[in-house]
C-alpha cells in the first residue's frame, strides 16, 4: 500500500536528494565501504603472516561474547559514560547559559573555556599526573589524605571519568552557546514583562526551546563516551593494576586488531559495540520523539 | 527598584566568581604547558620539589630551539589551508544535506539519517586502512587533497546542521513559499543564513577536529614539504622524547593558530544574534 | 519535466534580457552562486581525481622504514640520503614508475605499550596492511612485539624461506600470539647490527631487519641486504 505522491512532494523529494547526495556518497565510499569491510571480516581469522582473511563464520562471535573481558570492559565503558555525559552536559549547560548574558569579559571566558580542547596531549596529561600522584600530588596534598587516585580500581574509574568530564565541557559548551543563539532575543523580553523570574525563564523558555540542541549534545556524547580510546593511557602506565577495570571496549578492540594483529577477533568487538550503541539509539529516539520540543 | 538593582549587581558578581573559578580549572594545562615550556628539562620532571614558575631563570630559548629546528611557517601554511579545506567542505555538504533532513521529507528519509548516525558509532581506527589505500590508488599521497581527503564530508556536521534547522520555526519558509521560491531559494535565500551559528560551531569543530588528527597527517605524508603542525609536532616528540620543555614550547607554537581562529570564529556567535533576533 | 526546463530557462532569459552586464552578474550571483558552487566544484574535483588517478605514480616500488631512528640520522639514511640514492642507482629503479621511500619519521615501541595510542604504529600498521612495505629496521625487542602479531614475514615457509635461507644464522625468532599457526618461536627478522648499517651508530644497541608480511618485493629486500653489507652464507 504505497500513498502516491502529489507533484509538491515530488518536487520536494528530488530536491532532497540532490541536497543529500554529495555526503551519502561521501559517506558510502569514505565510511561504509570501510565497514562493510569490517563486518566480513568479523567472520573471518586473521592471524596474520600474510595469510588474509580465512572465512570462519561466527566463530568469532561465539569467543567473543562468551570471554569475560569483553563484558568487563562493556561495563567499564558504561561506567565511564555514566560520569562523562550527565556532568559535562550539566556543567557545560550552566557555564553556556551564564555566557550567554550580557556580562563584561564574555569574550575572554569563552576563549578560556575552548583552550583545554586545543591544549597538548601531553601538557593535559602531566597535570594530571600531578594531581592524581599519590605521594607529591596536589589533591592528597590538600585533602591530607592518602588515595592512589589512579591505581585503586575502586577508584580509578571516577578519576578517569573526572578527566573526561573535565576535557567535555569546552566541546558541549560551544554547541550549547550556539544553541542558545538560536533562541529569538524577544521571548525573554516578553517573559520578563509578564514578571517572570530568572530561574522560571530558564526553566520555561530556555529548557524547552534548548531541548533539540540538548537532544543532539546528549545523543552525540553517548556515542562519544561509548567509543573512548585514549583517554585512560594519557594518565595510566601499561602496568597499571587498575587498568582491566577502566579499559574500553574500544581499547580491547585496538588490542586485538593492532597490537596482536587479530583483526577478525577485533571487528567481531566493533560489532558487538555497534549492536548495543545501535539499541541505545534507538531508544533515545523513541525518547526524543516525546521529550523534545519542536519549534 | 532600589533592591532589584542591588540584586542584579550581587547576581553579576556571584556569576564572574563562578566564572573565574572554572576559567582557572580550565586554564591550568594550558598554562602549565607555557610554563613547562620555560623550565630546564631537569625542572620539569621534578615532582618533589614541585615547582610551579621556572626556577632557574626563564628559558626562553626552547621556542627559538624548536623554531629553527622545524620550518614553522611552512607546518603554520599546510595546517592552515588544510583546516581551511576541510571547513569549506564540512559546512557546505553539512549544511544541505542537514536542510534536507531536518525541514524536508522524502522517501528512506530514516533509513539514510541513521547511515548518517552509524558512521559516528564505529571507532574511527578502522577507516584508517581503507581511507589511506583509496589515497594511495588515487596517487593522492603526499597532497592536499590527500590530507583534506576523510573530511570531504562529515556526519557530526550533518546531524548538528540538522538539529539547527530543525529549531527554526516553520512560518518563515512558508511566508517564503507563498512568495513563489522554490526549495533552493528559501534555502540559500532565507534558511542557511539562519543557522549561521550551528554553522559557525561546527566551523570550530571542524578545526578543532582536523587540528588534532595527528594520525592522517603522518600516513599520507611522508614529505616534509606537505607535513602538518600536528604530525611535525610528533616528529618532534620522537626527537625530544622526553625533553618536555621543548615539546611543550613546540606545542604552544603549534597552538597559537587554532587560538586566534577561535578568537576570530567566536565573534560570529555574538553576530549570531544580532541577525536572528533582527529577523525573527 | 524537460517541457517545464525550458520553460525555466526562458522566464530566466526575459529577466536577464533587461538587464546590463553588471546587474545580470549581480542577478545570477544573487540566486545561482550555490549552483555555480556546486558544479566548479563538482567539475574540478572530477578533473583532478581522474588526472591524479591517471598521471602520478602510485605504487611502492620500494619501502623500508627505519622505526626509532633519531632524526639526525634522517641526513644518512633518509629519504635524501647517499644510502638511498646509491640504492637506486643499484638496482636502476625508474623513479617514474615506482617510489622508493626510506622512511624515518617513525616511532614506536611495541614491546613497552603494544603501539597503544601511537599514532606512528597505526600508520606502520597501515602500510603493513596495504602491503606497501617491503621491510622495517627497529630494535630486537620492538620487532619480536611487533613480529608476534604476524606484521613480518614468516622466514622458515613458503618462498621466503628459500630466499632468506643464507641468512639463517641470524634469524631473530618471536612467538606469534595466534598458538593456531604456530607454537613454537617463528622466524621474523634478520640482525643486521654488524652490517655496514648496523656499524653507522643509528641504533646504539643494535637493530633487526623484518619483511613486510604483504609485501610484493621480498627480492628487493634481499637485494637490499646485500647492498648494505648484510652478510649471508650459503647453506
Amino acid at each position: 500500500m504505497k500513498k502516491k505522491m502529489t507533484l509538491a512532494e515530488k518536487r520536494e523529494a528530488r530536491w532532497a536528494y540532490l541536497f543529500v547526495a554529495p555526503t551519502m556518497i561521501g559517506l558510502i565510499v569514505l565510511n561504509f565501504y570501510p565497514i562493510f569491510n569490517t563486518v566480513y571480516q568479523s567472520f573471518c581469522k586473521t592471524g596474520d603472516f600474510g595469510k588474509g582473511n580465512i572465512f570462519v563464520g561466527l566463530a568469532n562471535y561465539q569467543a567473543v561474547l562468551s570471554a569475560g573481558e569483553t563484558w568487563q570492559s562493556l561495563w567499564n565503558t558504561i561506567k565511564y559514560a555514566l560520569i562523562e555525559v550527565p556532568f559535562g552536559i550539566v556543567i557545560a549547560l550552566i557555564l553556556a547559559v551564564l555566557l550567554n548574558k550580557k556580562i563584561g569579559g564574555r569574550s575572554i571566558y569563552r576563549t578560556i573555556f575552548f583552550l583545554p580542547m586545543v591544549c597538548a596531549p601531553a601538557a593535559v596529561a602531566m597535570v594530571w599526573k600531578w594531581l592524581y600522584n599519590t605521594q607529591f600530588g596536589l589533591l592528597n596534598n590538600v585533602f591530607h589524605a592518602n588515595i592512589s587516585w589512579i591505581s585503586d580500581p575502586k577508584i580509578a574509574w571516577i578519576s578517569i571519568g573526572i578527566i573526561g568530564v573535565w576535557s567535555i565541557i569546552g566541546y558541549n559548551m560551544v554547541l550549547f552557546i550556539s544553541g542558545l543563539q538560536e533562541i529569538p532575543g524577544d521571548y525573554y523580553e516578553a517573559a520578563s514583562i509578564d514578571g517572570a523570574s530568572g530561574l522560571r525563564q530558564f526553566f520555561s523558555i530556555t529548557v524547552p526551546l534548548l531541548s533539540p540542541t540538548t537532544f543532539f549534545i546528549v545523543q552525540t556524547r553517548i556515542i562519544g563516551a561509548l567509543t573512548i580510546f585514549d583517554l585512560m593511557f594519557m594518565v595510566m602506565d601499561k602496568t597499571n593494576v587498575a587498568l582491566p577495570k577502566v579499559q574500553s571496549i574500544v581499547y580491547l578492540f585496538y588490542q586485538y586488531s593492532f597490537t596482536n594483529g587479530n583483526k577478525g577477533y577485533g571487528a567481531t568487538i566493533v560489532m558487538v559495540l555497534l549492536a548495543f550503541i545501535m539499541i541505545l539509539t534507538w531508544i533515545l529516539q523513541q525518547v526524543e520523539k516525546k521529550a523534545v520540543y519542536h519549534a | 527598584m532600589e533592591g532589584s538593582i542591588a540584586r542584579q549587581r550581587m547576581n553579576k558578581i556571584l556569576t564572574h566568581i563562578v566564572l573565574i573559578i572554572m576559567s582557572f580549572i580550565m586554564l591550568v594545562p594550558f598554562a602549565w604547558m607555557i610554563l613547562t615550556a620555560l623550565k630546564t628539562n631537569q625542572e620539569s620532571i621534578s615532582v618533589n620539589p614541585f615547582y610551579i614558575l621556572p626556577h632557574n631563570g626563564w628559558h626562553w630559548e626552547n621556542f627559538a630551539t624548536v623554531w629553527k629546528s622545524y620550518n614553522f611557517l611552512i607546518l603554520y601554511k599546510n595546517t592552515l589551508l588544510m583546516i581551511f579545506w576541510r571547513v569549506v567542505c564540512a559546512c557546505l555538504t553539512a549544511t544541505m544535506a542537514g536542510y534536507a533532513f531536518g525541514r524536508l521529507k522524502f522517501p528512506g528519509k530514516s533509513f539514510l539519517f541513521s547511515l548518517v548516525l552509524i558512521q559516528m558509532m564505529v571507532p574511527a581506527q578502522i577507516f584508517i586502512i581503507p581511507q589511506y589505500l583509496m589515497v594511495s590508488n588515487m596517487g593522492m599521497l603526499n597532497s592536499m587533497f590527500g590530507l583534506v581527503f576523510p573530511g570531504l564530508v562529515t556526519a557530526f556536521g550533518t546531524y548538528l546542521l540538522k538539529t539547527g534547522y530543525e529549531g527554526l520555526p516553520k512560518d518563515l519558509e512558508e511566508a517564503a513559499m507563498i512568495d513563489g521560491c522554490n526549495i533552493g531559494q528559501r534555502f540559500t535565500r532565507i534558511m542557511m543564513p539562519l543557522t549561521r551559528s550551528s554553522m559557525v560551531s561546527l566551523g570550530i569543530f571542524t578545526a578543532v577536529f582536523a587540528f588534532k588528527d595527528l594520525m592522517w597527517p603522518m600516513i599520507v605524508c611522508t614529505n616534509a614539504t606537505t607535513t602538518t603542525l600536528s604530525a611535525g609536532l610528533a616528529k618532534m616528540q620522537g626527537q625530544y622524547g622526553s625533553e618536555y620543555p621543548t615539546m611543550m614550547a613546540a606545542a604552544t607554537l603549534a597552538v597559537l593558530p587554532m587560538v586566534i581562529i577561535y578568537v576570530i570564529f567566536q565573534k560570529q556567535f555574538v553576530e549570531g544574534i544580532a541577525t536572528s533576533g533582527g529577523k525573527l | 519535466m524537460k517541457e517545464k526546463f525550458g520553460k525555466f530557462l526562458a522566464s530566466e532569459k526575459k529577466k536577464l534580457a533587461g538587464m546590463d552586464r553588471r546587474q545580470k552578474i549581480a542577478y545570477l550571483a544573487e540566486y545561482y552562486w550555490l549552483w555555480a558552487l556546486g558544479i566548479f566544484g563538482g567539475l574540478f574535483m572530477a578533473v583532478y581525481i581522474l588526472w591524479h588517478a591517471f598521471f602520478t605514480v602510485k605504487d611502492y616500488r620500494f619501502y623500508v622504514l627505519f622505526v626509532n631512528a633519531p632524526i639526525e640520522a634522517s641526513q644518512e639514511i633518509g629519504n635524501r640520503s647517499a644510502l638511498r640514492q646509491g640504492f637506486i642507482d643499484r638496482m636502476g629503479y625508474d623513479l617514474k614508475e615506482g617510489m622508493v621511500e626510506f622512511g624515518t619519521a617513525s616511532y614506536f615501541n611495541a614491546a613497552v605499550d603494544g603501539g597503544t595510542n601511537n599514532s606512528y604504529f597505526q600508520s606502520f600498521v597501515a602500510v603493513v596492511e596495504a602491503g606497501h612495505l617491503d621491510a622495517a629496521v627497529m630494535e630486537e625487542d620492538n620487532l619480536k612485539a611487533v613480529g608476534a602479531a604476524g606484521r613480518f614475514l614468516d622466514l622458515s615457509r613458503g618462498e621466503a624461506a628459500d630466499l632468506f635461507a643464507p641468512y639463517a644464522d641470524r634469524f631473530v625468532y618471536a612467538v606469534p600470539y595466534d598458538t593456531e599457526y604456530s607454537e613454537d618461536p617463528v622466524p621474523v627478522g634478520i640482525d643486521i647490527s654488524d652490517s655496514d648499517l648496523g656499524r653507522m651508530g643509528v641504533y646504539e644497541d643494535g637493530c633487526v631487519l623484518g619483511i613486510g608480511a604483504y609485501s610484493s618485493h621480498p627480492e628487493d629486500v634481499k637485494a637490499f641486504l646485500e647492498y648494505i653489507g648484510a652478510e649471508g652464507r650459503q647453506p
